[in-house]
């Protein structure tokens, strides 16, 4: 009789001890989750800054350094030409005067040019005069491809995956608290409450170990 | 105790007494409790730590979009307007050579020079100020950023604000949560105490604190779901 008893207690102490460290495994994983998580939101943040100030850093060399320079180019460029064409139909001091214009609009634009990548490459001229700013821009941003192709939505979207499979395995923890508490049923009450209990018990870790497990291997 | 005359309190163990029972039961409700707080507790952190990165991430985008768009619009804005300032100096000097009769031969040729220039210069200004397009290869992002409206900077700014509200309120509910298990381990360590003691008024009290801790770590976790 002392011998079955002891036996029981031992069952009830098992069930007890199983679910309180299949609860604490299972918080353990989680808070390794989390923390694996965070790294990837954190990561995300980063990428978007890097993004962000390596966008505006190009814009700004485009169109706050590069792009009026060259047009100042084309406004002095088309000013000399079309002061040559009226020069042309001129004579006298009125055609002289009409070339030093033209000539001095022509050397500006010279000077202009020497200064300017975009004018200078002849890669970027348009048929009206000017230049095409938005193919110079592409230029600029591919000397850095690595900087253009940062996407801070693939750790975010990493991250909250990570995030959720943790808040899963802390849900899966309601399983073995159940568990504590039909051992702790099984503990207070007689022996036609205890067998039931127990089993229950032991039904309700499996099922918490399974879930964790599925969990593990099923999330991406 | 007898071992001939078994007493009472003999034939009851002492872990089956009433106030055993309610120990013990109410131990197991604790893990109980707890387990709901704690996945209570993940998932407004889960959410909170998601909202609390989105927000950074678009204010970090508004101020993107504001600098570029800036950037992008200064330079049409000041191309188109020196072309346009062209256009009225040709213009005016034209009329001006009308209040001077004795330079006309000499400034007609470079006012009309100045009026075809200017209509050219402004075309220039308007393809130059053209926003890139996917054709000139420009990624998205900068695309963006630099045609952003102010509309859609605001919208931006509001979606912003709604994600740190989300995340404040969603901090709220993991704070009453931890409050929640905070009571729940306070009612666990008095239960034992009081199943230490086992009898007495000092046991009974114990045990009433440890209920009402219970009581609480419920209403915290139940007042963050309200939240």
């Amino acid at each position: 009789m002392a011998e079955s008893g002891h036996h029981r207690q031992a069952a009830i102490a098992a069930t007890l001890a199983t679910a309180a460290v299949l609860a604490a495994g299972l918080g353990a994983r989680a808070a390794l989750l989390f923390d694996r998580s965070d790294t990837r939101l954190q990561s995300s943040l980063r990428t978007e800054i890097k993004r962000g100030v390596a966008a505006v850093e190009d814009v700004r060399f485009v169109y706050q350094t590069e792009a009026p320079i060259a047009f100042r180019y084309a406004r002095a460029a088309v000013e000399a030409e079309e002061l040559a064409k009226q020069a042309a139909k001129q004579t006298g001091a009125a055609r002289e005067e009409t070339l030093v214009e033209a000539d001095t609009q022509r050397r500006l634009a010279q000077s202009l040019r020497s200064a300017s990548d975009i004018a200078k490459s002849g890669k970027y001229a348009t048929k009206i005069g000017g230049f095409d700013v938005g193919k110079r821009l592409h230029d600029v941003r591919e000397e850095s491809p690595d900087l253009v192709g940062l996407e801070p939505d693939r750790p975010a979207e990493k991250g909250e995956r990570l995030a959720w499979h943790a808040n899963l395995d802390v849900a899966a923890t309601l399983a073995p608290a159940l568990a504590f508490l039909l051992g702790a049923v099984a503990q207070a009450f007689g022996r036609r409450v205890r067998k039931p209990a127990v089993v229950l018990a032991w039904a309700l870790i499996v099922a918490g170990l399974s879930a964790a497990i599925v969990f593990e291997f099923t999330l991406p | 105790m007898s071992e001939i005359v078994p007493t009472e309190l003999e034939s009851i163990p002492e872990e089956h007494s009433p106030f055993h029972r309610t120990i013990s039961v109410l131990i197991g409700l604790v893990a109980v409790v707890a387990a709901l707080n704690a996945t209570l507790e993940s998932d407004a952190k889960r959410h909170k730590d998601s909202q609390v990165n989105f927000s950074a991430r678009l204010a970090t985008r508004a101020s993107d979009q504001i600098a570029a768009s800036g950037i992008y619009t200064t330079f049409q804005l000041s191309s188109l307007q020196e072309s346009i300032g062209d256009s009225l100096a040709a213009t005016a000097r034209l009329l001006a050579i009308f209040s001077h009769p004795t330079t006309r031969a000499n400034e007609t040729p470079r006012a009309l020079a100045e009026v075809a220039a200017s209509k050219r210069i402004q075309a220039i200004a308007k393809e130059m100020g053209a926003a890139p397009t996917e054709q000139d290869g420009v990624d998205e992002f900068t695309r963006e950023a630099m045609t952003a409206s102010t509309d859609e900077e605001a919208a931006l700014v509001a979606e912003q604000n709604r994600a740190v509200g989300a995340a404040d309120r969603y901090g709220g509910r993991e704070e009453r949560a931890i409050l929640g298990l905070s009571l729940a381990a306070s009612a666990a360590a008095l239960l034992g105490l009081a199943g230490i003691i086992s009898r007495g008024r000092a046991s009974r009290i114990l045990l009433a604190v440890a209920g009402a801790a219970l009581l609480g770590a419920i209403a915290a976790g139940a007042s963050g779901l309200a939240l």
